[in-house]
């Protein structure tokens, strides 16, 4: 059960969760909506972007590889529109080298998150990006 | 002569109905075979179809269980005593994904089925073995680390690299003895691979890891591989082991000597107590060359004659790092050495101690090696 107070601070934001794997889609979507958060979930890079395109997002979570076009396209792509350019964006990835991350935070994503994660550190990672631009 | 044979139509009779009689068996023998393939596919994807009812049944259910909505026993109730193994299987697709108090409930949620994983261990398949060690490695490892030892010294070499894997772990360092110890067993694996594997444990990795490479009884791969794991743990004490291990077991090879096995050819494979002494020469100038000082030059400096080109070449490569302008005339003269791999380490070796005259010069006229030259100039331009 989720405290009543955290689903109303949290206003039903929507978050996009941008990643291929099942699992990890139903791990975070439970996680995020139990926080009280509308999450959307898409499959592959140009479903991110159609979906955020439709404005009203508050954050994205984006795995860095997906079929199609991949998390740091999608990104690329993401920063480039005028509705989504300010969205939050934490990047996924199994890749964990310095270089990754870099070249992630450098093409814009707020966050990087490496696989294996912990749930509750992406939750609360995507609460703390919430407030900065809330 | 036969009555048939005097009679032709009589045996050419024969002849058809035999022939007749091979089509009928052919024809049957077919459509046998097709049903049975048929029966077999049909089977599969029954199978197949029941696994993902139940991943689509167990998916939400495990979801709820690791964010603490549903229970362990809830979850019980929905596996069936003969789909343990699968549930398990299915479980350790959630376990490479996550870690944190989610991965450790995924551990507890695993714990009642892992005794049956864990009797797989005695199988007389390989595979059964294999994924029973994976399985345990992964989400029972506190309960099972004793039977993944004893899995190490399993007869299938595959299963027992599992096992080692398994055993290599940051949060767990105790098990890396027992890890190097059966190193000698995995000398088909790459040893870049096995030294990622136990620099993957960490500092705490480090005091048996500096023994086993110190120990002249052990085997020269296991010696390689614990100091190519000390170099990737940046660890500079091994330094002078480094130093000891190339004096005792290298020094004494003089330019002229007989080598042991044919070791200044380059088409030696297949001799593997050479290439292990090669990989042990390797590991040991690498560690001069990454975390030697000046003073280590003088054993890197000894060993650029030596009769076998592989230490020569990785003694000159290391003197590009913690050599001097001493160096520069040793180098240049081994740009004439008969093994071209000697000459690409010198030539690398020269350029990170910013003498290029005499590499420019190869590079500039019809010489044997000027293509090595260039090349060796051009990644410098490039890097």
């Amino acid at each position: 059960m989720c405290p009543a107070g955290q689903a109303s601070q949290a206003q039903k934001k929507k978050i996009i969760v941008g990643d291929d794997d099942e699992l990890i889609t139903a791990v975070l979507r439970h996680r995020l909506e139990k926080g009280g958060y509308e999450v959307v979930v898409a499959s592959d890079g140009d479903e991110v972007v159609s979906l955020a395109e439709k404005g009203g997002v508050a954050a994205i979570v984006l795995d860095v590889k997906m079929p199609g076009r991949d998390g740091l396209d999608a990104l690329r792509r993401l920063r480039a529109l005028p509705a989504t350019q300010h969205v939050p964006i934490a990047m996924l990835s199994g890749k964990g080298s310095e270089s990754d991350i870099v070249k992630g935070i450098e093409m814009g994503a707020d966050d990087y998150i490496v696989k294996p994660f912990s749930v509750l550190e992406v939750v609360a990672r995507i609460r703390r990006l919430l407030k900065r631009t809330a | 002569m036969t009555a048939a044979m005097s009679h032709p139509a009589v045996f050419f009779d024969g002849m058809l109905l035999f022939i007749l009689f091979c089509i009928a068996a052919l024809m049957l023998f077919s459509v046998a075979f097709g049903a049975l393939a048929i029966k077999y596919r049909r089977q599969n994807d029954r199978m197949a179809a029941r696994w993902a009812r139940l991943e689509a049944e167990w998916e939400p259910l495990v979801v709820a269980v690791l964010d603490g909505d549903r229970t362990a026993e809830d979850m019980a109730a929905h596996v069936d005593r003969k789909d343990r193994l699968y549930f398990v299987d299915f479980l350790t697709r959630f376990a490479k994904r996550l870690r944190g108090e989610t991965r450790d409930q995924l551990d507890a949620l695993a714990l009642p089925y892992l005794d049956a994983v864990g009797a797989h261990l005695t199988y007389p398949a390989p595979a059964q073995r294999a994924r029973a060690v994976q399985a345990l490695g992964l989400l029972g490892f506190t309960h099972f680390a004793d039977r993944l030892v004893t899995a190490l010294d399993d007869e299938s070499p595959l299963v027992a690299m599992l096992a080692a894997r398994a055993l290599s772990r940051r949060d767990h360092p105790q098990y890396v003895g027992a890890v190097i110890d059966r190193l000698y067993r995995f000398d088909n694996w790459s040893p870049r691979f096995l030294a990622s594997m136990l620099a993957a444990v960490g500092p705490d990795a480090v005091p048996q890891l500096r023994t086993a490479y110190a120990d002249s009884a052990r085997p020269p791969q296991t010696r390689a591989v614990a100091a190519e794991a000390l170099r990737w743990l940046n660890d500079i004490p091994a330094v002078d082991i480094a130093a000891r291990v190339l004096e005792e077991e290298f020094e004494r090879e003089r330019p002229g000597d007989a080598p042991p096995t044919p070791a200044n050819r380059e088409e030696t494979a297949g001799d593997d107590a050479l290439n292990a002494r090669r990989d042990l020469a390797a590991s040991s100038l690498r560690l001069l060359r990454n975390l030697g000082r000046p003073e280590h030059a003088r054993k890197a400096r000894d060993l650029c004659a030596s009769p076998d080109f592989v230490v020569r070449a990785f003694a000159l490569r290391a003197l590009g790092r913690i050599g001097d302008a001493s160096d520069v005339s040793r180098l240049e003269g081994a740009l004439e050495d008969e093994s071209v791999w000697v000459v690409l380490h010198a030539a690398h070796a020269l350029r990170e101690l910013g003498a290029e005259t005499k590499l420019r010069d190869i590079a500039a006229r019809p010489h044997p090696r000027a293509d090595i030259a260039r090349q060796v100039l051009a990644e410098g331009v490039g890097s």
